[in-house]
C-alpha cells in the first residue's frame, strides 16, 4: 500500500494539484481509486455504479480540491465526497442489493459459471448483512488490503476500532457462509 | 466453499469476489479525468485583465513588504530549523494553458525535508516543508507591456512517522 506508506507523497500531490497541476491530480486517482471503488462498493453494493461513483467524486475532488485544509488528509476527505456520491446513486437508482449478472465473470463452461454464480451470490449476501461501516472495512481490507492503521485513517475512526468490528464481520460472514451452504 | 479447511478459504474468497466485481471498473475514473481534459479548477475570482494590473501590483508589492520584513525574523528563531537533507528534487510545473494566449502561470515548487521531530512528547513526525512560488504573466496584446506576479507560498506538513 505504497500510498498509505508515503503520505507525504500524498500531501506533495495534493500541494501541486492545488496549484492546478493535472498530472499530479491523474497520479492521485491511481494511488485512491481502489480505496474509492471499495468505499462505494460498501454503499452500493453494485460494481458499476461504484465505478459511477468513483468517476463522479474524483471530479468533484478536482473542482473542490482547495476546499481541503489539510493535504495529508486527502484519502479521508476523498472518501467522504466518494459515500456520498454513492449514497446518492443508490437512492436515485435503488439498485442496492440487486448485483447485476452482466457483472459476473464469463466463462466457458456453464457448470463452472453456474458454480461461480451462487459462490458470488452467497458472497454479496453475506455482505450485506453487515452494517455499513463493517462492510466499508470489510471491503477495503479484501478489496485494497489496507491495514487496520490504514483503514482507520481513511474512515477517520481507529485502528482498534477497526479491528474490533473487522473481527465481529469475519465470524458473521464465516456464520452466513457457512449457514447458506448447508 | 469449504470453510472447516485448516487454511481459512474466506480470506482468498472474499479477495477475488471484490477483485470479479470491482477489477473491471477500474481506469475509469482516470479516462472521465482526462476526458473533461479543459475543466479547470473553479478560481475565487474572475478579474477583467485591467483590474487585473493595479491588484496584481498591489498584492505582490504587499507580499515582498511582508516577505523582507517577516524573514530576520523567522531566520533569527530557528535553530531547529536547519534542514537535515534536501530530499526532493525542484521541480517546475507548467500548468494547463489559460484560454487567454497572453497569460501564462508557471508554479515552481520544491518539497524540504526537514527532519525528524517528537511532537507532544510522544508522536515521532517527519518536518516537510513545501515551497511553491506561482508567477503569472501577461502580455498586453496592445502596447506588448508585460505584467509579472510573483506569489510565494509556503506550507508544512508533519507527517507521522511508525514506531516500532
Amino acid at each position: 500500500m505504497e500510498a498509505y506508506l508515503e503520505p507525504a507523497t500524498t500531501a506533495q500531490l495534493v500541494f501541486r494539484a492545488k496549484h492546478g497541476d493535472r498530472e499530479a491530480f491523474g497520479a492521485l486517482i491511481r494511488l485512491y481509486e481502489r480505496t474509492a471503488l471499495a468505499v462505494a462498493y460498501a454503499a452500493t453494493a453494485d460494481a458499476s455504479s461504484a465505478g459511477d461513483a468513483t468517476q463522479e467524486a474524483f471530479l468533484r475532488a478536482w473542482q473542490r480540491l482547495a476546499a481541503l485544509k489539510e493535504d495529508g488528509k486527502f484519502a479521508t476527505w476523498l472518501c467522504r465526497i466518494v459515500r456520498n456520491v454513492a449514497l446518492d446513486l443508490r437512492r436515485k437508482s435503488h439498485a442496492a442489493r440487486q448485483p447485476r449478472g452482466d457483472e459476473r465473470d464469463r466463462v466457458a463452461d456453464p457448470v463452472m459459471e453456474l458454480d461461480q454464480r451462487e459462490t458470488a451470490d452467497r458472497v454479496d449476501e453475506a455482505l450485506w448483512q453487515l452494517d455499513d461501516v463493517s462492510r466499508t472495512m470489510v471491503v477495503l481490507r479484501y478489496y485494497e488490503g489496507l491495514s487496520s492503521h490504514a483503514i482507520a485513517d481513511v474512515l477517520a475512526t481507529t485502528a482498534t476500532a477497526v479491528d474490533m468490528r473487522l473481527s465481529r464481520a469475519r465470524q458473521r460472514l464465516r456464520t452466513t457462509l457457512e449457514r447458506v451452504r448447508t | 466453499m469449504n470453510l472447516d479447511d485448516e487454511h481459512d478459504p474466506l480470506d482468498p474468497l472474499i479477495s477475488e469476489h471484490l477483485r470479479g466485481r470491482l477489477d473491471p471498473q477500474l481506469g475509469r475514473a482516470s479516462a472521465a479525468f482526462e476526458a473533461a481534459g479543459n475543466t479547470p479548477q473553479p478560481t475565487p475570482h474572475k478579474r477583467s485583465p485591467r483590474l487585473f494590473i493595479p491588484i496584481a501590483l498591489g498584492v505582490g508589492g504587499l507580499i515582498a513588504a511582508a516577505i523582507l520584513v517577516a524573514w530576520p525574523m523567522l531566520g533569527d528563531r530557528s535553530p531547529v530549523r536547519q534542514p537535515v537533507d534536501i530530499a526532493v528534487v525542484p521541480a517546475t510545473t507548467k500548468t494547463s494553458p489559460a484560454p487567454d494566449p497572453n497569460y501564462e502561470r508557471f508554479v515552481l515548487w520544491r518539497a524540504v525535508d526537514e527532519g525528524a521531530q517528537v511532537v507532544d512528547a510522544t508522536t515521532p513526525v517527519r518536518k516537510v516543508r513545501y515551497e511553491a512560488l506561482e508567477q503569472i504573466e501577461w502580455e498586453d496584446p496592445v502596447d506588448q507591456a508585460t505584467i509579472r506576479l510573483s506569489v510565494p507560498v509556503a506550507q508544512v506538513v508533519l507527517v507521522q512517522q511508525q514506531t516500532f
